[in-house]
């Protein structure tokens, strides 16, 4: 599974059916950071900070 | 019915092809009884490939990154289109990929409906999905072709790139 999958699935943690867009280079996961990535909240969705997905992300 | 004529000159040593054989092809053996012939040529091929990732949660369509442009050099050439998007999936929800192809603004054909479709709210990924598709974008100007992607079911997300692989898009103008 790849960062961006990681992320994806720590913003669905957090809201479910949250609107998003995720692009990103797929790379080494061990090298990658949110700031490596587009997200693009969808449909007026209220952006989730990279701080509160990256806590996700390390619980997940 | 005459096949075609080899003049007896040629009998012996080369076959001069361009003055030594005449006539036509007969139809009854697979010819189309003419004299000359204007066949397929591909005129040029373009490649691209790309590792990035696209993820979509909405039944919107977002690009992902799998695209060529292309100058056809005669408004009667017809580009044919060969794509693989590697790494399609959905995650947990009932939803699926749905993928399309596009030339500039106008979709051309939706070449995967249900992708990883299971009813249920399990996790699927299902790999490449592939097209062909043959154009007819009746210019000479620079056209570009690209994938797009959307979530079918407008709950969770779909995508396209998953574990670094290597989707492509490769367009052959050819002369018809």
């Amino acid at each position: 599974m790849s960062y961006i999958t990681d992320i994806a699935n720590a913003i669905t943690s957090i809201k479910t059916n949250c609107k998003f867009v995720i692009r990103g280079e797929n790379k080494d996961t061990k090298t990658q950071t949110l700031n490596d990535c587009e997200i693009e909240w969808v449909d007026g969705e209220t952006p989730i900070s990279k701080t509160d997905i990256q806590t996700e992300m390390d619980k997940l | 019915m005459a096949f075609a004529t080899i003049g007896n000159s040629a009998l012996t040593g080369s076959i001069d092809l361009t003055s030594k054989v005449t006539g036509t092809l007969p139809t009854v053996n697979g010819g189309t009884g003419s004299t000359s012939f204007s066949p397929g040529k591909v005129l040029q091929v373009i490649n691209a490939s790309t590792t990035t990732e696209t993820i979509n949660s909405t039944n919107s369509y977002t690009d992902t990154g799998i695209t060529a442009s292309i100058t056809p050099s005669s408004t009667s050439s017809k580009i044919l289109i060969n794509v693989c998007a590697q790494g399609v999936g959905k995650a947990n929800n009932n939803t699926w990929a749905q993928l399309k192809l596009l030339r500039n603004a106008t979709d051309l054909i939706v070449f995967e409906q249900r992708g990883g479709y299971t009813g249920d709210t399990s996790v699927n990924k299902i790999g490449a999905c592939a097209c062909t598709y043959l154009d007819s974008p009746s210019t000479t100007s620079a056209t570009t072709y690209k994938v797009q992607l959307m979530s079918g079911n407008n709950s969770s997300y779909a995508q396209v790139g998953d574990s670094n692989p290597n989707s492509t898009i490769t367009l052959m103008e050819i002369l018809v």
